[in-house]
Parts: structure tokens; sequence; C-alpha cells
């Protein structure tokens, strides 16, 4: 295991502390853009996790419009295109839907608001939301130590989003 | 709706310029030729609107989706991105959701209503009897829209 994931009970990383963050609307979303890739691969992970607790894959699309629609408009400012949006999660409940050609910040933006959203939405508690975000970081390890190998004078600090 | 048209029985100039365009063999390319032509561009924007509810309304919405990709791939254009994304919205935004389509460049929207009008409104696959119709029913939309307010 990866030393950022130390038997420590809880989030272990930046980037989970992040999204735990913007779940709580205690950060601003636009940082999402100077985000590492190892911190955006967290976030697709846990926004992936949340998008298959509320929906299923046959869920109906006005139910899933519902979510987008209410998500961007508590979040006006960030300007996330609705289509893209909704795509992103029809992609993580496995349909085939054009989801490329979303830029990077567009894409992670959308994950963290849109997970905030389903949060919300799910009425998760502090310790399901906690174990949501390990999870995410758990499945995202591989990635994680990946990038550090890459970058083996970087320190753990380095996988945060700054 | 009457399903007994000729081409003559078109009403307007514009209306036999779409029939004239949906027989040709590339109906989207021929359609794109009539940008000049304001009132066809409407008229084509009617028609656009007739023939997507007449093709999707009261079925299953992923169903959008699977036509665009379908459509693209029969197109050689790239069906996996931005374009696709901007073909559903361009439908969706008739189907009771206008505000997907707000972003998306009038060009752009004027070529992708020719390639969806030039699929869903041509023939064989649909007569030229029903083609007629559809013309007529945008033209009269097209009158009852432009119509001055008394």
């Amino acid at each position: 295991m990866s030393p950022i994931f130390s038997p420590v009970h809880g989030i272990h990383t930046a980037a989970g502390r992040y999204l735990r963050r913007v779940a709580y609307e205690d950060a601003p979303p636009a940082r999402s853009g100077e985000a590492t890739s190892a911190a955006r691969h967290v976030w697709q992970i846990a926004f992936g996790l949340a998008v298959r607790r509320r929906f299923e894959p046959d869920s109906p699309l006005a139910e899933i419009r519902r979510t987008v629609t209410a998500v961007l408009q508590h979040h006006a400012a960030a300007a996330l295109p609705a289509l893209a949006a909704e795509m992103l999660i029809r992609d993580a409940l496995g349909e085939t839907v054009p989801v490329d050609e979303i830029d990077d910040a567009v894409r992670s933006g959308a994950h963290l608001l849109l997970f905030a959203g389903l949060v919300e939405e799910l009425a998760m508690t502090d310790g399901e939301l906690e174990g949501l975000v390990m999870e995410a970081e758990e499945l995202a390890v591989e990635v994680i130590a990946e990038a550090v190998r890459d970058q083996p004078a970087a320190s753990a600090a380095s996988l945060s989003f700054t | 709706m009457g399903q007994s048209g000729t081409l003559d029985n078109t009403a307007t100039a514009a209306g036999r310029l779409l029939l004239e365009s949906l027989g040709e063999e590339s109906p989207a390319r021929s359609l794109s030729r009539r940008h000049d032509s304001p009132r066809t561009v409407r008229l084509l924007r009617e028609l656009f609107t007739v023939a997507v509810r007449r093709s999707f309304v009261g079925r299953d919405p992923r169903d959008v989706t699977a036509y665009v990709r379908d459509l693209l791939e029969y197109q050689s254009l790239p069906a996996g991105g931005q374009l696709a994304r901007e073909a559903e919205a361009v439908i969706r935004s008739v189907l009771g959701e206008p505000e997907l389509a707000y972003g998306i460049p009038d060009l752009r929207r004027f070529e992708l209503i020719c390639h969806i009008v030039g699929d869903l409104a041509r023939p064989p696959g649909v007569p030229t009897a029903e083609l007629v119709a559809l013309v007529h029913q945008a033209e009269w939309r097209l009158a009852r829209f432009d119509r001055p307010e008394s």
C-alpha cells in the first residue's frame, strides 16, 4: 500500500479532504481547475460511487435531469453545461453516451458539484460521506501510487489539488 | 393532416425548395445550401420541430442519444463528443428542453438541423404524401408564429 494511505482511520488525501469540504459547501469548487490528475481521479471515482448509490442504470432520464438542474441552479456561477453534466452521470451508470471533448476543468467541476448534490440528495451522514470518500481513495490508490512513482521526489502534499 | 399531397400542392416557394432538397441524393447537403433564404431557413426549423416530435414524442428519451450516435456514425462524423451532445441538445430543445441548446451557435444549429431533417424526413423512408403533409404542417406553424399580433 502506498505510504500515503497509512492505516490511520479517516480520509487520507488532500483530494479526499477537499472533496468532503465541497460536499459541506466549505470549499470553492472553482479550484478544481488547479487539480492534479491523481486528485481528479479520486473525485471521478467518488462521483461514480455516489451516482450509482443514487441512481439505477435504468433510472428515468427526467429524474437524472432533476438532479442536474438542481445542482446547476444551486451553483449557477460555475456555468457548467447541463447536457455534459447529465452525460457524465449516465456514463457513470454504464450507458454509452458522448463524454469525449469535455474540458478537464469542466469535467472535474461537474464531478465535484454533482457529488455534493448527490450527497445532499442521499442525505448522507458524516460517517457515510467519509466512508464514500475513503472508498474512492482506496480505489484510486493504484493511480496515485503511479503518480508517486513518476514523481519520486514529490511529497504526499503534491497529491493535493494545489 | 392531409396525406394526399404532391410537390405542386405545397403552398409556398420555400416549401417546394425544401421538398426538392429532400428528394435529392444528399438531402442534408442540399438543405444546407438553402441558408441564403431566411424564409426557407425558418421553414426548415419548423419542419425540424415537426419531424423530431413525430419521431420522438412518447419514446424513451434515451432513444435520442442512440439515434444521434447512429446518425453521426452513418455520416462518418465523430459520435462520442461535443458534436453528439450538440445534436442531442438541438433535438431535445424541441421536445421540451429548449435551454439545452441556448449556447449552440446558429450556424452549427443550422448544420445539425440539416443533417437531422435530411435523415428523418426524406423519401423513401417517409412517403412523398406524408412528406408534403409534414411540410404543410411546418408552413402552418410558420404562418402562425409569423402572424403579427393584433
